[in-house]
C-alpha cells in the first residue's frame, strides 16, 4: 500500500479515535447536521432493541433503516457493543481505501480514454489534459478529501449509518472501476434500500458498463433490468427476514413522504412544516421528482461520454435535494471532486463556495443552539443558514458542470483566445 | 266521537312514520298566529382565546344569560367559548364571570352549558354548525337543529378587521364566507328570520356581504371604527366587557318575557355618546318594520298558545305490567352483590409476578 | 288533527314510564376527612342501582337512572364506562389515597361487549366520545384513534360479563388539557334523579367547588350480570365528586359544612333510599357539633378508622336547626399528628434542557416494609417519540429489571405510544423510572392556537396490590356504596393512582412565514434548475464581450474613472 496513504490513514484514524473518546462525541452524535431520523445511531439502537425484544421496529416511528442494516447492527451490538466506535472508525478508513483504489481505476481509465482522443485536441491544452502523474496523485487527493474532511470526521464520530452508506458507495465506485458488474449492482441495490435516491445512479453505471460493448442499448437495458431484479430480490429477502412488507413504507415511504420534520441541513423540513395542507402532496412529489429524475436525462445526454463525472454530479444532486441530508453524504461526494482536478481551472466560484461552506458550517450549529437552548432565535434563523448552505452546494455543483463543459470546449478549440471574447451558453 | 277514536288509533300507528320523514307539519292555526315563527335558536360565539380577552367571554355570556332568562332553553342555545375564563387560574373568583366591576351580574351563572369550548371553537366547526353539515356522530347538543320556523339569533364577538373575524388568533372567517354560510342556511330552510349581532372592531364589515332574505343585522361599529371596551376590573387586571354589549345587556335586563319592547328599541341601544363607536344597522334584507317586531321574537321563546276548554278523550293503550315474580332480587337498601353471587375479575395481573 | 297527534306523544311517553315496575335504588353518601396541613377532603357518591332485562326496550325506560346513561349502554354496546374530569393535583404523599383516583384533565375508559369486531369498536368509541362531549360539555370530541390506547395489564373490567378477559375490548383516552368548570357540573348534576336544590346536591355550588385545591367529577357505570346468559342484569351508576378544600381560605383550621359549601344541608334527596354523611374522626382532637348519632369503627388490613355517621333521613331538626351544618370546633392543637406516608406514592417530572431531547422521570416510592408489585402505564401522544432502549429502572445506582413490558410504538399522526412496565419495587426504596424522548417539529397547522403554551402528556397510571390498607379508602370491587368498604378486610387491596400530567414545549415554526418559506425554498431549487437547464439545452460558444454585460464592480469602476476624467 502507498506509504503516504498509510500515514494519512493512521493520522486520520487517530483524530477520529481521539474525538470519539472525548467528551464531545455525544454532542456531535446529537447534532442535527450529523444525525438525521434516517441515519441516527440512537434510532438504530432503538430498532435493534425492539427487534431483539420481538416488537416489529417498522410499525413504530423511530426506526427507518432497511432490514439488512437492522440485522447487521443487531449482530454488532449484541457481540461487539464495546467496540462500536472502533468499528465505525475502521469502516470509515476502509471507505477511504476503497475511494483511493476506486478513483485510481477511474483516473487510469480517463487517461486511457484521453490517449485515444488526444490527437483531436487543440494545441496548448496540455495544462488541462489528464496527466500520467494524476493516476497516482488524484486518488490520494480523493482519499485525503475523505479522511480529513471535517464532515466525514464528524460523521464517523457521530456513528451514523451514513458511514456504512459511504462504505457501500466507495465499494461500488471500486467495483465500477474494476468493471465488476454484479458486485456493483448489488451494492447499488443495497444503498438504494438504505437511502432510496441512489437508484438513479444506475444510469451512469449502465453507461459505464456498456462502453466497450457492441450493442450498447441492449447492454444498458440488461444492466438496468438486472439491477431491478437484484433490488426486487433484496427486498424479497428482507420480506422473508421480517415476514412483513411493513418495512417498505417505513423506509422508502418515510423518505418519499418526508414524514419527520426535524430540522436538518436540507430544504425539505421547513418547507413542509410551513406548507399548506392542500398543497402538500403536490409539492412533495415535485420536490422528489426534482431530486431524482428531473435532471437525470438532460444530464445523462450532456455528460454521457464520462459516466464517472455523471456519477459525481448525480451523487451531489441527490445529497443536496434529499429529504434527510446529512454532512456524511456531503463528505462522500466531495471526496470524488478531486477526480476532476483538470476541470478545476475553469471553476470560477471556488472562493465564494468555500467561504459560504465555512461560514454556514459555523453559523448553523450556533443559531440552532440559540433557537433550541437559548430561546433567543427562532426557526427562521436556522432555515436561513440551511438555505445558504444548500445554495453554496448548488453553486459548487453547477460550477463543476459548467467547468467541465468549458474544459471540453477548450480541449477542442484551444485555451488561448482573445480577451474580448467570452465563453457563454447559447 | 267514534271517528275521532279511529283517527286516534290510526295516528298511533302512523306516528312513527311521520317521525321518520323530516317535514314537520304544524297546526295551521298555530302557524297563522306566529306568522311562521315557531321556535327560537341562538348561536353565541366568542372567538378569542387568552386571558386578556376576558371581555369577549363576558360579552357572549351576557347575551347567553339574557336569552336563557327570556326563555330559550339550553338545548336551543349553541354556546361557543374559546377560552375558559371562569375557572382560569388567574380568575380571583372561580366559577364566575362578571359584567361589571361592582359584580352586579354573574353572567356565567350556576347553570351553564357550553357546547363548543377551547380548541373546538374553529371556523370549520362554526360553519359546519350553521350549515348543518356536522360530522357523523356529533352530539345532538352540538347541532343547530333549526327548521323553516326558527328564528335564529347569531351573536359573534372577538377580534375583527375589515371583512374578517379572527378565531383564536390562528385563523379567520371572512365576511364572504359568513354570508355564503347564511345563504346555505336559507336555501336549506334552516331559518325563518335571522338576527345577526356582532361586537368586534369594524363589525359592520361582517354583515355587508349578506345577500339572503329575512336578516336583520346590527354591529357595534362601522367600517373604519374600533369597538371599545367598557371598563377595567382592577382585581382581574383586564377590561371586563365591551361597551356595546354592556349597554345591550343593560337594556335586555329590563326586558321580561311578557314585555312589549320591540327590536326597534333594541337597535337604538348604545348611542354614539356612550358607545364611542357608531352602531351599524342593516335592515334592507329584513321585510318587516323592526319597531313592530317584539324583542322576544329573537331573544326569547314566546310561543302562541291555544287554550281549549274541550275535553279530549284519549284512550290509553294497554301495556303489560311486569310482575314481581320476574324479578330475581328486589333491590333495596342494604343489598350487596355478594348476595347475588356475582363474580368479578381479578383487578391486578398478579400472575405476571409469579 | 295535528294537535291530537301532539297530545298522543305525551300520553305514550307518560304511559311507558308509569306502567312499568321499576326495581331500583338510589343512595347518596358524603365522606368527610381531615387531611394534613389544614386540608379537608370531601367525597360525594351518588349511587343508582337498577335491575333490568338486557333487551332493548328495558334500557329505554329508566326510572331513577338517567336515560342519557342507559342509552349510551344501549347504543354503543358497552358494559362499563368511566369518565372523570379533574383539575388540580392529589398529593398522595401527604393526603394518602383518594377513594377514586383520576388523571389530570379528562379521562375516559370503556369496556365494549365482546361480540363487536375491532372495526365496530373503533367506530363506536369515536361516536361514544362525541356523545359524551355533548352530554358533559367537555371536549371529548378530541378523543381520536391517535390518542386512544387499549391498556393491557393496568385495567381489568370491574363489571361482570361472563366472558374471558381480553384487553382488545377496552379503550382508554386522556385529555390532560381539559379544564373543568360549571359547564361540566351543570350537565353532570342533570344526570342525577334529585332536584339540584335538594339533598347532597344542594351542596355542590360551583363557586365553592372551583375554589378548591383539587376537584374531580366522576361517572362510573357498570353492568353486572345476575344470571349466566346475562338476560337479567344490574346497571350500577356511581357519580362522584372528590374535593380537597384548603382551610387557609376560610381563615383557620376550624370548619363547617356551611363554610365549605356556602350553605348547610337541607335534608335528604326525596328519592334516595339512604342518605348518609360519614365523618372521619380517627384520632380526633376536636369537638363536633352536632354530635354524630352513630359511631362506626372500621377495621381493615391492619388499620382502624372511626367514622361518625349522620343519617340525614332521620334528621329531625327544627327551625334554625333544620339545616344540617356539621362543624368542627375547639381544635386543641395539642397533638401534632405524625402521619406516615402511604405505602406507595409517586412523582413525575421532565429532565433536560432545550427543545431537542428530554427525559421523563417517574419517581415511585415504596415506604412499605415488603416488596410491592406494580404496573406503570404510560400513554404518550404521537408527538412525543420515546426510545424504549433508554427505559431505565433504577434504585440509587443499581438497575432493576422489569418483569414484563408491553410496548406498542406510536406513529406520527396515527397512534399514541403505549407503554406498560410491570416490576417489583423493593421495600423502603425509591425507584426512578426514566425514558428518553425527542421533541419533534410538527406541521404548522397542527399546532394548537396557543402553541407556545406547550402540549400536555397525560398522567401515568400506577396499579398495585397493597398488602395493607393503610391510607386506603377505595371501595372493594364488589362494593357499590362507601359503607360497604367498612371492615372489608381482604388479603390484598387493589390500588390505582395517577401521577402528574406534564407540559412540554415543542419547538415552534414561525407561524407568519408560510409564503416566505415556500418562495425562498423554491428559489433555491430554481437556482439549481436554471443553470442545469441552460447547460444541458444550450451550446457553448465564444462570444464577443458586450459592454453592457459588465459586472457590477466593473460598472462602478468605469463610472468612477469617467467622473475623474471629466474635469480634465
Amino acid at each position: 500500500m502507498n506509504k503516504r496513504l498509510l500515514y494519512s490513514l493512521v493520522l486520520s484514524g487517530a483524530i477520529r479515535y481521539f474525538i470519539s473518546i472525548s467528551k464531545y462525541s455525544k454532542s456531535i452524535e446529537n447534532h442535527v447536521e450529523v444525525s438525521t431520523p434516517l441515519n441516527s445511531f440512537k434510532r438504530l439502537k432503538e430498532g435493534v432493541f425492539l427487534y431483539n425484544n420481538g416488537i416489529d421496529p417498522y410499525i413504530g416511528d423511530i426506526f427507518h433503516e432497511n432490514p439488512f442494516i437492522l440485522i447487521t447492527a443487531s449482530f454488532l451490538l449484541n457481540n461487539f457493543a464495546d467496540f462500536i466506535s472502533l468499528i465505525f472508525i475502521f469502516v470509515d478508513l476502509v471507505t477511504a481505501v476503497f475511494i483511493f483504489y476506486g478513483t485510481k481505476g477511474i483516473s487510469k481509465k480517463n487517461f486511457k480514454k484521453q490517449q485515444l482522443e488526444v490527437s483531436t485536441y487543440a494545441e496548448g491544452t496540455e495544462e488541462i489534459q489528464f496527466n500520467e502523474s494524476d493516476i497516482n496523485n488524484v486518488p490520494f487527493y480523493c482519499a485525503l478529501a475523505y479522511l480529513f474532511n471535517p464532515y466525514s470526521i464528524l460523521n464517523c464520530v457521530g456513528q451514523t449509518t451514513t458511514v456504512w452508506s459511504n462504505l457501500i458507495l466507495s465499494l461500488m465506485v471500486y467495483a465500477l472501476s474494476k468493471e465488476l458488474k454484479l458486485l456493483c449492482l448489488i451494492l447499488l441495490a443495497l444503498e438504494t434500500q438504505r437511502n432510496f435516491y441512489p437508484f438513479i445512479l444506475i444510469v451512469p453505471i449502465a453507461l459505464a458498463f456498456s462502453e466497450n460493448s457492441k450493442s450498447k442499448n441492449i447492454n444498458r437495458l440488461m444492466t438496468i433490468l438486472l439491477f431491478a431484479g437484484i433490488f426486487g430480490g433484496l427486498n424479497y429477502l428482507a420480506f422473508i427476514q421480517m415476514s412483513s412488507w411493513k418495512f417498505i413504507d417505513s423506509t422508502y415511504g418515510f423518505i418519499i413522504h418526508c414524514r419527520d420534520l426535524t430540522p436538518n441541513i436540507g430544504l425539505f423540513w421547513y418547507f413542509f412544516t410551513e406548507m399548506f395542507d392542500h398543497f402538500r402532496q403536490l409539492f412533495l412529489y415535485t420536490f422528489q421528482l426534482n431530486t431524482t429524475i428531473l435532471y437525470l436525462f438532460p444530464l445523462t445526454l450532456t455528460f454521457k461520454e464520462s459516466p464517472e463525472f455523471l456519477l459525481t454530479i448525480l451523487l451531489s444532486l441527490i445529497t443536496i435535494f434529499s429529504s434527510y441530508p446529512c454532512i456524511g453524504a456531503i463528505a462522500f461526494y466531495m471526496s470524488l471532486i478531486p477526480l476532476w482536478k483538470r476541470v478545476s481551472p475553469f471553476m470560477s466560484h471556488n472562493f465564494i463556495v468555500m467561504t459560504t461552506f465555512l461560514v454556514t458550517s459555523i453559523l448553523g450549529p450556533t443559531v440552532y443552539h440559540l433557537w433550541m437552548y437559548a430561546n433567543s432565535a427562532n426557526a427562521n434563523f436556522y432555515f436561513g443558514v440551511t438555505l445558504v448552505f444548500s445554495t453554496s452546494q448548488i453553486f459548487l455543483l453547477t460550477d463543476l458542470c459548467f467547468a467541465y463543459l468549458k474544459r471540453k470546449f477548450c480541449l477542442s478549440h484551444g485555451v488561448s483566445f482573445d480577451k474580448t471574447m467570452k465563453l457563454s451558453l447559447e | 266521537m267514534d271517528i275521532k277514536l279511529i283517527l286516534q288509533v290510526i295516528l298511533f300507528f302512523v306516528y312513527p312514520l311521520t317521525c321518520l320523514c323530516n317535514d314537520i307539519e304544524l297546526p295551521t292555526k298555530y302557524v297563522e298566529n306566529s306568522a311562521g315563527h315557531t321556535n327560537n335558536w341562538a348561536v353565541l360565539v366568542d372567538t378569542s382565546r387568552f386571558w386578556f380577552n376576558y371581555r369577549h367571554v363576558a360579552n357572549v355570556l351576557s347575551i347567553y344569560r339574557s336569552v336563557k332568562r327570556l326563555g330559550i332553553p339550553d338545548s336551543q342555545i349553541i354556546l361557543m367559548i374559546a377560552e375558559d375564563m371562569a375557572c382560569n387560574p388567574r380568575n380571583p373568583r372561580p366559577a364566575t364571570v362578571f359584567n361589571n366591576v361592582n359584580q352586579n351580574i354573574n353572567v356565567y351563572g350556576d347553570d351553564v352549558e357550553v357546547d363548543y369550548r377551547g380548541y373546538e371553537v374553529t371556523v370549520e366547526n362554526f360553519v359546519r354548525l350553521l350549515t348543518g353539515r356536522v360530522q357523523n356522530g356529533t352530539a345532538r347538543s352540538k347541532k343547530l337543529l333549526t327548521d323553516p320556523g326558527s328564528n335564529v339569533l347569531i351573536y359573534l364577538t372577538g377580534h375583527g378587521g375589515e371583512g374578517f373575524l379572527k378565531f383564536q388568533d390562528s385563523e379567520e372567517i371572512t365576511s364572504q364566507e359568513l354570508a355564503d354560510a347564511i345563504e346555505q342556511m336559507w336555501q336549506k330552510q334552516r331559518y325563518h328570520e335571522l338576527f345577526f349581532m356582532i361586537d368586534t372592531c369594524q363589525a359592520a364589515s361582517m354583515y355587508e356581504k349578506f345577500y339572503s332574505p329575512n336578516i336583520l343585522a346590527v354591529a357595534s361599529s362601522l367600517v373604519g371604527e374600533d369597538s371599545l371596551s367598557h371598563h377595567v376590573d382592577p382585581a382581574i387586571g383586564v377590561y371586563i366587557i365591551d361597551r356595546y354589549t354592556y349597554y345591550a345587556l343593560e337594556f335586555l335586563e329590563k326586558v321580561q318575557p311578557n314585555s312589549k319592547s320591540t327590536m326597534g328599541e333594541f337597535l337604538t341601544v348604545c348611542p354614539k355618546r356612550v358607545c364611542i363607536s357608531t352602531v351599524g344597522i342593516r335592515r334592507d334584507l329584513y321585510p318587516k318594520d323592526p319597531n313592530s317586531v317584539p324583542i322576544t321574537n329573537f331573544f326569547g321563546s314566546v310561543r302562541p298558545i291555544e287554550i281549549t276548554s274541550q275535553v279530549v278523550n284519549v284512550s290509553l293503550p294497554l301495556i303489560m305490567e311486569e310482575t314481581e315474580s320476574d324479578v330475581v332480587v328486589k333491590l333495596q337498601k342494604g343489598f350487596t352483590y355478594s348476595d347475588l353471587k356475582i363474580k368479578f375479575n381479578e383487578q391486578f395481573p398478579t400472575n405476571l409476578f409469579k | 288533527m295535528k294537535k291530537i297527534e301532539f297530545l298522543l306523544i305525551i300520553v305514550i311517553s307518560l304511559n311507558l314510564t308509569n306502567a312499568k315496575y321499576h326495581n331500583n335504588v338510589f343512595s347518596e353518601e358524603l365522606v368527610i376527612k381531615e387531611l394534613n396541613n389544614n386540608f379537608v377532603n370531601t367525597y360525594f357518591q351518588f349511587t343508582t342501582q337498577w335491575n333490568f332485562k338486557t333487551n332493548e326496550n328495558d334500557l329505554l325506560h329508566t326510572d331513577l337512572l338517567s336515560r342519557s346513561i342507559s342509552e349510551l349502554f344501549l347504543h354503543y354496546d358497552i358494559i362499563e364506562l368511566h369518565v372523570t374530569l379533574s383539575n388540580g393535583l392529589w398529593k398522595h404523599e401527604f393526603w394518602g389515597f383518594p377513594v377514586d383516583s383520576s388523571g389530570s384533565g379528562a379521562e375516559l375508559y370503556v369496556w365494549f361487549k365482546n361480540h363487536l369486531s375491532q372495526e365496530e369498536i373503533k367506530r363506536q368509541w369515536i361516536e361514544l366520545s362525541e356523545a359524551l362531549s355533548g352530554l358533559l360539555c367537555a371536549s371529548f370530541s378530541f378523543v381520536e384513534e391517535t390518542n386512544t390506547i387499549s391498556p393491557h395489564y393496568s385495567y381489568r373490567p370491574t363489571s361482570s360479563w361472563n366472558v374471558p378477559l381480553n384487553s382488545s375490548f377496552i379503550r382508554y383516552a386522556a385529555l390532560p388539557r381539559e379544564v373543568v368548570c360549571t359547564e361540566n357540573l351543570t350537565p353532570w348534576k342533570k344526570l342525577l334523579p334529585c332536584d339540584p336544590q335538594e339533598g347532597f346536591m344542594s351542596l355542590l355550588n360551583a363557586q365553592y367547588i372551583y375554589s378548591t385545591n383539587f376537584h374531580s367529577l366522576g361517572i362510573h357505570v357498570r353492568q353486572l350480570c345476575i344470571d349466566k346468559t346475562c338476560s337479567n342484569a344490574i346497571l350500577e351508576s356511581k357519580q362522584t365528586v372528590n374535593l380537597v378544600h384548603d382551610l387557609k381560605l376560610f381563615g383557620g383550621s376550624e370548619w363547617s359544612i356551611r363554610k365549605l359549601f356556602g350553605q348547610g344541608l337541607n335534608g335528604a334527596c326525596s328519592v334516595s333510599s339512604s342518605s348518609k354523611i360519614y365523618l372521619d374522626i380517627t384520632d380526633k382532637d376536636f369537638e363536633i357539633s352536632p354530635k354524630p348519632l352513630n359511631i362506626i369503627t372500621s377495621k381493615k388490613g391492619g388499620s382502624e378508622t372511626t367514622y361518625g355517621e349522620y343519617d340525614v333521613k332521620k334528621w329531625t331538626g327544627t327551625g334554625i336547626n333544620k339545616m344540617i351544618n356539621i362543624a368542627i370546633v375547639n381544635k386543641k392543637h395539642k397533638t401534632i399528628p405524625i402521619t406516615n406516608p402511604p405505602p406507595l406514592f409517586a412523582k413525575r417530572f421532565l429532565q433536560g434542557t432545550g427543545k431537542e431531547r428530554g427525559k421523563i422521570v417517574n419517581q415511585i416510592t415504596n415506604s412499605h416494609w415488603s416488596n410491592l408489585n406494580l404496573v406503570v402505564m404510560e400513554n404518550f401522544p404521537w408527538f412525543v417519540p420515546i426510545y424504549l432502549h433508554t427505559l431505565k429502572l433504577r434504585v440509587g445506582n443499581k438497575e432493576i429489571k422489569a418483569t414484563a413490558i408491553k410496548y406498542i410504538p406510536g406513529e406520527q399522526r396515527k397512534r399514541a405510544y403505549h407503554l406498560e412496565v410491570a416490576f417489583s419495587i423493593p421495600a423502603k426504596t425509591t425507584v426512578e423510572m426514566s425514558i428518553e424522548f425527542d421533541y419533534i417539529f410538527l406541521r404548522w397547522q397542527e399546532y394548537p392556537p396557543d402553541a407556545n403554551h406547550g402540549q400536555y402528556i397525560p398522567s401515568s397510571v400506577i396499579s398495585t396490590m397493597l398488602p395493607i390498607a393503610l391510607n386506603y379508602t377505595s371501595l372493594p370491587i364488589e362494593a357499590s356504596l362507601y359503607v360497604e368498604s367498612f371492615n372489608a378486610t381482604r388479603s390484598s387491596y387493589f390500588l390505582r393512582i395517577h401521577t402528574e400530567a406534564l407540559l412540554i414545549n415543542l419547538p415552534t415554526p414561525d407561524f407568519s412565514m408560510p409564503y416566505n418559506v415556500i418562495c425562498l425554498a423554491c428559489t433555491v431549487v430554481a437556482l439549481a434548475f436554471g443553470p442545469l437547464h441552460n447547460m444541458t439545452t444550450k451550446r457553448l460558444v465564444l462570444q464577443k464581450k458586450e459592454e453592457a454585460k459588465k459586472t457590477f464592480l466593473g460598472k462602478l469602476k468605469d463610472k468612477l474613472f469617467k467622473k475623474k476624467e471629466k474635469p480634465e
